[in-house]
């Protein structure tokens, strides 16, 4: 629970670029299918950062900081989704709901398989 | 001012907000932490969202600073390790208590505004 300043900087400027990045691709993307987009990238891309750190290791604590709690955690986004369910109504909203949850389980699968499948072929 | 330079700002602030709050403990194995950021930053994105803020506090506080408070990804990856730890009832709990908590925030929020500004 201890306050760690280079932490939290690192975490900031993780950050910064996800919700830029989140932002951008909104622009192109709008609405209910752009968030959809975002959380299920941001689920493979962590998938893949923290399996690889707990299979292998490579990834330092500082690394993990920046791109998982930084840039994966505000790429993607909950308060979005969840008012973006809201105001779609009952049928469209449960939908976009079960669409985001198993899609996004399936995103952190694929990047346990990315890792797993990638790392078993480099050491053939 | 430029949306990118709001959004950005407001991206570092919610993420070390989160950083900082996600330390709390596990209860049960149900990661509180996530739980608590995604309902609390889904009320407040509902109370700008909700209010018809200008254009430059909703890309600072909504698109930024709550879009970056709340995360999807730790939030699938920690139900993806309860799945992996064959915890099928701790992860319903955890997708329960995050839809249920942060759509009943949405809707609060939304009551709230409602009593506020069109005096229902």
């Amino acid at each position: 629970m201890k306050f760690t300043p280079s932490e939290s900087i690192l975490v900031g400027i993780g950050g910064c670029i996800g919700s830029i990045a989140r932002y951008q691709v909104n622009e192109c993307i709008p609405s209910l299918i752009g968030t959809f987009i975002v959380n299920v990238i941001g689920c493979v891309a962590i998938g893949i950062l923290m399996y690889e750190s707990i299979y292998f290791g490579s990834f330092s604590r500082n690394s993990r900081l920046l791109l998982g709690a930084g840039m994966c955690g505000s790429f993607t986004t909950f308060s979005a989704f969840a008012t973006q369910s809201i105001e779609a109504g009952p049928v469209f909203g449960l939908m976009f709901i079960t669409a985001n949850i198993i899609c996004g389980l399936l995103g952190v699968y694929l990047g346990r398989d990315i890792i797993l499948r990638g790392v078993a072929s480099w050491n053939m | 001012m430029e949306h990118v330079i709001l959004v950005g700002i407001g991206g570092a602030i919610g993420s070390m907000l989160r950083f900082e709050l996600s330390k709390i403990r596990p209860f049960r194995n149900i990661p509180l932490g996530t739980a608590m950021v995604n309902i609390l930053g889904s009320f407040l994105f509902g109370c700008v969202f909700f209010s018809r803020s200008p254009g430059d506090i909703y890309y600072l506080l909504d698109v930024g600073m709550f879009g970056g408070f709340t995360t999807f990804s730790t939030f699938s990856f920690e139900t993806f390790r309860m799945i992996e730890d064959h915890e099928f009832r701790t992860m319903m709990l955890n997708i329960g208590i995050n839809l249920i908590g942060s759509l009943a925030g949405v809707f609060i929020s939304y009551l709230l505004i409602l009593l506020l500004f069109r005096g229902a």
